[in-house]
């Protein structure tokens, strides 16, 4: 064990400094926005009567505005799953805007095209003339030489003398090239050492009753409660099938301030926890919705997501100092992390790599910068960076954005990426709001184990398709070597 | 003695277990063992007509068979089945000819061409036979004595909107014997099952072949009839054991037929995953 975190620490420090230089290098590349050029032959081309010929609606409409019925808003990208390679000979879409009154509307569209930093690469002002219950196209089209791999949003705020909404279209480009621009502090291992100490420090006092009012003739279910940093009282729900002599186990991490309750499987041992301000472990974090993500973040040693993620490597500690006695295999332990949960399953990766793989479903709370500048370019505000703006924004704490995103480096998920050493399932949507795809890309992009699986969900916003649900089950059973 | 050759089916009918058309799962093992007893009193003749066999005459076929499999990767299975039969044919409770041999051995590999979201797999199989015996001119016979290649698409999954749960495994395919005038077969073979409870299984499965060869056998065993079809119904019901093993009981009946036996019979077979 203590070879096996020795032997991290060097590999931390070692592609700490590397991804410092990488992260020079980056930025040296990128200190504008593109150049987009304003020639219509070249990247756009005005249509304003061929959207009949756009059959996909990939983009999504985000009605805001005081009348949302004036105009009916569609949009169509060229690719069916809004994700763009160099071999695409057309990029970009087309807005259709359809006068529902029969009363003749005019006004603009207001486009800019938004990358993964926030920066504005291109806008334009499109005036428009809509006749009573007539349609007006237009076409937004761009060269692929213009984009370098990365997520992009297109917003349209479009006015007329009746009518005020928005719409966006996210498109990817290359999304499979990204690479992530590591910002790891000079301190990160220090303070992470620093973490674990703190929490050896604190008697768990681990403590589990058999629930036979939640077993089932298969499986025994036990309450389990110990005791995290900051006077956290952590608990969780643990299943064991009673047939086995050693299970392999599920260790879950739930998304944010959700509730886990008992899972019972026939196959494997179930451990659902729930960290510091979840379910049953709100003793002393009772906390507001949205300042939960936000709880002492003006200081990084207090910060929630320090205790959420010890919370969960003290779940796992649970599990092996209790294995012979709950029929738990420790050497088929996978934990699966849902948003948050995911974010906490990395820093569990590293921090204690004895597991045997991790599942990130929909991981969220990953990669906060480019979170940040996409959730502040939507409008409105997309949540959780809503919730980090009111933070800065508010100044309560003397942090402004800069310090607060310094903090949030320790524990983002990017950071922590690189130093996983088992086999990983990433699952997510790649129209996700909360968790937009360019952030996730960039935790991928740092994964350097080899054996990964990544499953890209492109229907809908923040759900994962049933494909991934197979997937994972499959994925389950080949690391747990279940039939 | 007609010359119908029963056993030829009863060789192939039992070497997939119902739900062969799912992955095994990589890096583990698969292993079905069958003992199938088949029983027939009469047949169909070249005009589909059922006719009992004379004086009295019975076959009986006993199969015993290792059908399994290894997950090679999640795509990839290597599969494997193994044969051993008796056989004995009877007249007015006489024995007038009996066998006992290894049948055709098949070996091949099952390429998953999709998964569609794992709860439906698309494959393509291809086996070659292998004849563990010796062709002989007798009346009774394991299989053609002729090495061969089967290759057979399947579907399987399960449903989980419509008839949620349950679960379906179709198959359809050509199986070629080399030596001279020796047939092309075609199969097909559905199966829809369903969970009762925890621990059961239940399903249904229509099986069927045709036969056909060209020419005049002038090999061994020239009075044997490669030309017939033949419909079969089973249903199977299963138990769950433990998450390794499960027991499996089935009873079939053939349905129509030319040129083939007619009979049915019962088949207990274990599923054994690890």
């Amino acid at each position: 064990m203590c070879n096996n975190y020795k032997h991290i620490l060097l590999k931390i420090l070692t592609v700490s400094f590397f991804s410092i230089i990488i992260c020079e290098q980056l930025c040296s590349q990128n200190n504008g926005p593109l150049q987009f050029s304003s020639n219509p032959q070249v990247n756009r081309t005005y249509n304003s009567s061929s959207a009949s010929t756009f059959n996909n609606t990939t983009g999504f409409v985000s009605p805001i505005a005081k009348n949302k019925t004036a105009i009916k808003t569609e949009v169509d990208g060229f690719s069916s799953n809004g994700v763009y390679t160099t071999k695409d000979r057309r990029i970009g879409f087309v807005l259709r805007l359809q006068n529902t009154l029969k009363e003749q509307q005019a006004g603009n569209i207001n486009f800019q095209l938004i990358n993964n930093a926030g920066i504005v690469l291109y806008k334009e002002v499109v005036p428009f003339l809509l006749n009573k219950k007539s349609s007006f196209n237009k076409t937004f089209e761009f060269a692929a030489g213009q984009f370098q791999p990365g997520y992009y949003l297109a917003n349209m705020h479009i006015v007329s003398n009746v009518y005020e909404d928005v719409a966006a279209y996210n498109f990817g480009f290359e999304p499979t090239k990204i690479v992530a621009k590591t910002a790891i502090p000079i301190d990160f291992v220090s303070f992470w050492e620093n973490a674990k100490r703190e929490l050896s420090n604190t008697s768990p006092n681990f403590y589990q009753q058999a629930r036979p009012d939640l077993s089932n003739k298969h499986s025994d279910v036990y309450e389990v409660q110990f005791n995290s940093i900051d006077r956290a009282v952590i608990k969780g729900w643990l299943s064991v099938p009673k047939s086995g002599s050693k299970n392999g186990v599920i260790y879950k991490l739930g998304d944010y301030l959700n509730n886990q309750a008992p899972e019972l499987r026939r196959e494997m041992a179930v451990f659902s926890l729930n960290v510091r301000g979840a379910g049953g472990s709100n003793t002393n974090y009772n906390l507001p919705y949205d300042q939960y993500g936000t709880f002492n973040l003006q200081d990084k040693n207090k910060y929630i997501l320090k205790g959420i993620y010890l919370d969960a490597l003290r779940g796992l500690e649970y599990l092996f100092s209790n294995s012979g006695a709950l029929k738990i295999d420790t050497r088929k332990i996978v934990v699966v992390g849902n948003g948050l949960g995911a974010a906490a399953a990395t820093a569990v990766a590293v921090l204690d790599p004895r597991i045997k793989g991790v599942v990130l479903e929909g991981p969220s709370f990953v990669s906060f910068k480019e979170m940040l500048n996409f959730g502040e370019a939507a409008t409105p505000t997309q949540w959780p960076a809503s919730m980090y703006k009111s933070f800065y924004a508010s100044r309560k704490m003397g942090v402004d954005r800069s310090a607060m995103l310094r903090t949030l480096d320790y524990f983002d998920p990017v950071n922590f990426a690189p130093f996983i050493s088992c086999p990983v399932l990433v699952g997510f949507n790649q129209n996700s709001t909360i968790s937009p795809a360019q952030c996730v890309y960039n935790l991928i992009s740092q994964l350097r184990v080899s054996n990964k699986d990544i499953h890209v969900s492109k229907e809908g916003l923040n759900t994962l398709e049933k494909g991934f649900y197979g997937l994972k089950e499959t994925w389950l059973k080949e690391r747990l070597r279940q039939p | 003695m007609k010359k119908i050759v029963i056993i030829l089916i009863v060789s192939f009918a039992f070497a997939n277990y119902a739900k062969a058309g799912f992955p095994i799962g990589q890096g583990r093992w698969l292993l079905v063992p069958t003992f199938t007893q088949y029983n027939a009193t009469g047949y169909w003749d070249e005009n589909r007509q059922s006719n009992l066999y004379p004086n009295n005459g019975k076959f009986r076929s006993n199969y015993f068979g290792l059908y399994g499999g290894y997950g090679i990767g999640r795509d990839v299975d290597f599969i494997f089945n193994f044969p051993y039969v008796n056989q004995v044919f009877t007249e007015n409770n006489t024995i007038i000819e009996q066998l006992q041999t290894t049948a055709d051995a098949s070996v091949g590999l099952k390429y998953f061409l999709n998964h569609y979201d794992y709860f439906k797999h698309l494959s393509i199989t291809g086996s070659i036979l292998i004849p563990m015996y010796q062709a002989q001119n007798t009346q009774l016979l394991p299989g053609f004595g002729s090495p061969g290649l089967e290759v057979k698409l399947g579907l399987a999954g399960t449903n989980t909107t419509t008839l949620k749960d349950t679960y379906y495994d179709i198959e359809g395919g050509i199986r070629h014997y080399f030596n001279p005038g020796e047939p092309t077969q075609f199969f097909a073979n559905a199966t829809l099952g369903t969970p009762i409870g925890e621990d059961w299984k239940l399903s249904g499965t229509l099986s069927g072949v045709t036969s056909s060869a060209s020419g005049s056998n002038t090999t061994l065993n020239a009075l044997v009839n490669r030309n017939f079809d033949y419909l079969r119904g089973t249903i199977t019901l299963g138990r769950r054991i433990d998450r390794n093993i499960s027991l499996n009981a089935s009873i079939f009946t053939d349905f129509l037929g030319r040129n083939i036996g007619q009979g049915s019979g019962f088949s207990i077979f274990a599923v054994i995953k690890f």
